[in-house]
């Protein structure tokens, strides 16, 4: 027999203690997507996590697995839900091998404490997403969130070497391990990352780390048009040079990045060295730049300069749309002129990481289902995807962030089954309704 | 085999693409690890996906064990058939079917081998960055199927970080397309479990793989120390100051001598210890991180450090290392090599410990391996004519291994766990641990057809080593 809300209530209660339980109303500011959960549990250890999805595998409850919500906006709003389950109570930092560059910490450590502990020492969780502050590195594995480092470092998929997941129906399992090169197994951390906490709950993370580079410094170039800028880009790229950045801004981006009278477009480029490298570097990606028509833009202190562009295209109101759009490195202004043939003058500004081929496109809110559509029927020709990472709330119910994935849903839906069998973790989130 | 069955295969793939008679197939009985045995009752060598997928599905349908099989030059028991059925070699699926530099991939067939890719964009200054030391002969796929590393793993990381896409043929049968050459996709990331899965959940028929820029400036240097335990204390120096080289290889006294007195690679006879350290990047980068090198070298007891001057030098620097495995012959009349890993700020009392171990079973070890990542390959060395040496081999062996999972290491780097180490997984592994692993297995190969017994246990049917049969030299081609 299934246990009665006053049963999951009173479970609940024992396992996080009553200082770590919300109910009822007060549990209402923590809906995700406009839909309140019954509970809000706050767990103190892995042990406590596994215990609450094992009543709620019991009890079949809807679970939301959650860090600081940064990216709770991400996905379809949940089929339903009745338990928040926030990890951010799991925040310590388990273990730190410097002479291996490696770390452990638990899933609700967030990125910015990591970098902060790791850098008296020189060394660095090479990641810059938006919201450092607020991104979790249970929340980067379940999202896959990214930045321009991306270029040289990779993402979250290069870097995590294990994991602890809570599985949907409690039980602790462990995939990967603790050293940096590993093929024992199935490479089980995989499927963890970007899959939104559909498949378990990530407890604790193994992650490679890197040396902090001695210096680094950042160049910015003013092109009078996106196909140049771009040109200049995949320059840098074909050039034997080391950027760990190369981002495309457009006219909207550079001038929200406080350039006063911008040009068309911008290409910014870091790379990180030793001084002497830095430097000659430098003057390659200058030349490159004023080959391809860029002229020099002052940048004043790098670090904050790229959290703002970091945070360009971050849902700053209600009422607007932000598209994440993947394609190949050389395709990048294509697909943003299709977008901009179909939004028009709602578009407002672009950022484009030109190594990774990833876009970032920030419009004001108008007719989604429509313009999506035309969108990512425009998109289809380059083999490009395109992801709605924020929609007003009321638009959002009428549109698929996702996209179609292909006929590899067939073997998604299989795994979730496989995985969580009973669909308790985020139901209807992620791709396809999973 | 039924007759019928056979004949079927042969309307798919063609006459010329099936081989059934059993002295034929016994070629096809290991891969380079030649005491566990096992050919399969037909080999199949399709030249596309659909021939693949036909083959699949006819294995399926008749409920017969399908074993995929790049150039075979695995040494784990893994591209071989120790229940019999079908061999799908994709050998003949050897075309590069696109290079795209400016979006820096690569799509080929899985029959392509390692090097031919990278010989194909050299010229234009890029690299397909693993480079296992069997890449003149391993094909893409088998890289792929293994995950492989190799000394520039360090740097640039395993297959899986250079897989952008998979097209498989699943254990039922389908096509499906994983990935692609866009990065940023949503969705599970299955070509991610697939890469390193050893043909438990599926055959992979194309591969999109990234290329990577060649540095503009390499630096490679050899240094000597009076022993494995301090060139081990250099090597963990290296990494604790933040340099990652491009490589960082090891080899002891018995590997040095056995390449000298084959190779000639100039490696100092009389050395206890080698380490190949090569850099790359920024050509100020690399002389900065030269400098540092060579003083935590000469802090940790390095007798000499010489840097090659030319190609030339750095080409023999590396033949040294790359042909280390096939010099083993010298050494003894057989061998048993491990892979496995530690964290490498443990390596110096690793490193003791397997001298410790070799020298208790009275049996003499060889070691050279990727010390930057804490990647062991001890070889130990026996002679089956003398009676019980193979058992103490195999019991050195694995001593080793247990001694590197104590200290919070691996059970493999590089190599895999194919047929060898499947039992060995519960070392690593919690029954739940497993059974997560099976789940996956099921999503891609319901009937558990696809390369069985290997990665993992199969209760009942553990498959003992058997020697290594009439005297054979060590091949001549054996990479690690």
């Amino acid at each position: 027999m299934r246990a009665g809300p006053a049963d999951v209530e009173r479970g609940l209660r024992e396992i996080v203690g009553a200082a770590h339980l919300i109910a009822g109303e007060a549990a209402a500011p923590f809906a995700v997507e406009g839909r309140a959960p019954r509970w809000v549990a706050g767990p103190g250890s892995i042990e406590e996590v596994a215990r609450c999805l094992a009543l709620a595998a019991e009890a079949r409850l809807a679970v939301a697995p959650t860090g600081r919500g940064a990216r709770l906006h991400w996905g379809n709003p949940p089929r339903t839900l009745d338990l928040v389950l926030s990890l951010r109570r799991l925040d310590r930092i388990l273990a730190h091998e410097p002479a291996d560059l490696t770390m452990s910490v638990e899933a609700g450590v967030t990125l910015d404490a990591v970098n902060a502990f790791l850098r008296p020492q020189r060394q660095l969780l090479p990641l810059d997403p938006p919201r450092p502050g607020d991104s979790t590195v249970g929340g980067i594995v379940a999202t896959a969130a990214s930045g321009p480092y991306r270029a040289r470092y990779g993402t979250i998929r290069d870097l995590l070497l294990g994991v602890t997941v809570v599985q949907a129906d409690g039980r602790v399992v462990k995939g990967g391990g603790r050293v940096v090169k590993n093929v024992t197994g199935y490479d089980m951390p995989k499927l963890y990352v970007g899959a939104l906490g559909t498949l378990g709950v990530v407890v604790a993370a193994h992650l490679r780390l890197h040396p902090a580079p001695v210096v680094e410094e950042t160049w910015l170039h003013g092109f009078p048009g996106l196909e140049a800028a771009l040109d200049a880009g995949l320059a840098v790229m074909d050039a034997p040079l080391v950027p760990s950045r190369i981002e495309l801004l457009d006219r909207g981006a550079l001038a929200a990045a406080g350039q006063a009278s911008p040009p068309e477009a911008g290409l910014a480029v870091t790379v990180g060295s030793v001084p002497e490298a830095v430097r000659a570097q430098g003057e390659r990606v200058a030349a490159l730049c004023r080959q391809s028509g860029g002229a020099a833009l002052p940048v004043a202190a790098p670090e904050e300069w790229w959290r703002g562009v970091s945070e360009l295209t971050w849902p700053p109101e209600a009422r607007s749309l932000v598209l994440r759009i993947g394609s190949r490195q050389a395709d990048v202004v294509k697909a943003l002129r299709g977008v901009e043939a179909i939004v028009g003058e709602a578009l407002r500004r672009t950022t484009a990481e030109v190594a990774n081929g990833v876009l970032h496109v920030l419009a004001a809110a108008g007719d989604e289902s429509a313009r999506l559509a035309r969108i990512r029927d425009g998109l289809a020709p380059l083999g490009a995807t395109c992801v709605v990472e924020h929609a007003p709330p009321d638009v959002k119910l009428f549109l698929d962030p996702w996209g179609d994935v292909g006929p590899a849903l067939d073997l998604m839906r299989r795994l979730k089954g496989e995985l969580d069998p009973r669909g308790i973790l985020n139901p209807g989130r992620f791709v396809g309704g999973i | 085999m039924d007759r019928r069955f056979v004949d079927a295969l042969r309307e798919i793939v063609g006459l010329d693409g099936v081989i059934a008679a059993a002295d034929d197939c016994l070629v096809y009985e290991c891969d380079m690890l030649v005491y566990f045995k096992g050919a399969p009752d037909v080999v199949v060598l399709p030249r596309s996906t659909e021939e693949v997928a036909a083959v699949v599905g006819r294995c399926v349908d008749a409920g017969i064990p399908i074993i995929p099989r790049g150039a075979g030059t695995g040494i784990i028991g893994g591209a071989m058939a120790p229940r019999g059925g079908v061999m799908i070699g994709v050998n003949r699926m050897d075309r590069v079917l696109e290079v795209s530099l400016p979006n820096r991939y690569a799509v080929v067939e899985p029959g392509v081998i390692n090097l031919a890719l990278t010989r194909a964009v050299e010229a234009r200054g890029y690299f397909f960055a693993p480079d296992p030391a069997s890449q003149v002969a391993s094909s893409i796929g088998g890289n792929a199927a293994t995950n492989a590393g190799g000394p520039h793993a360090l740097k640039y990381g395993s297959v899986v970080n250079h897989v952008l896409g998979l097209e498989i043929v699943t254990g039922s049968g389908e096509v499906v397309w994983l990935g692609g050459p866009v990065q940023e996709r949503p969705g599970y990331d299955l070509a991610g479990v697939v890469v390193g899965s050893e043909g438990t959940l599926a055959i992979i028929t194309k591969v999109v793989v990234r290329l990577m820029r060649a540095a503009e400036a390499v630096k490679t240097a050899l240094a000597t120390f009076a022993s494995i335990e301090q060139a081990s204390g250099a090597v963990s120096a290296i990494i604790a100051e933040g340099i990652t080289p491009a490589a960082l290889e090891a080899m002891d006294e018995p590997v040095i001598r056995a390449v000298e007195a084959g190779l000639k690679a100039g490696y100092p006879a009389d050395a206890k210890a080698v380490l190949l350290i090569e850099l790359d990047g920024p050509p100020a980068e690399v002389e900065a991180q030269a400098e540092t090198v060579a003083r935590l070298c000469r802090a940790r007891g390095a007798l000499t450090l010489r840097v090659a001057r030319d190609e030339r030098e750095r080409a023999d620097l590396w033949r040294g290392r790359k042909g280390a495995a096939g010099a083993f012959g010298r050494i003894g009349h057989n061998y048993v090599l491990q892979d496995a890993v530690v964290p490498r700020s443990r390596l110096p009392e690793i490193m003791a410990q397997v001298q410790a171990i070799a020298a208790s079973h009275g049996l003499v070890v060889a070691n050279v391996f990727h010390a930057g990542d804490g990647n062991l390959h001890p070889c130990i060395f026996y002679d089956e004519r003398v009676p019980g040496q193979f058992e103490s081999a195999l019991a050195a062996t694995e001593a080793m291994l247990d001694a590197c999972i104590a200290v919070g290491g691996a059970l493999t780097g590089e190599h895999g766990v194919g047929l060898d180490k499947a039992p060995k997984l519960a070392l690593l592994f919690t029954p739940e641990d497993l059974a997560a692993m099976q789940a996956v297995r099921r999503v891609f190969d319901p009937r558990g057809l696809m390369n069985p017994d290997k990665v993992f246990p199969s209760p009942g049917r553990h498959v003992k080593p058997g020697p290594v049969g009439a005297h054979k030299p060590v091949p001549e081609g054996m990479w690690v």
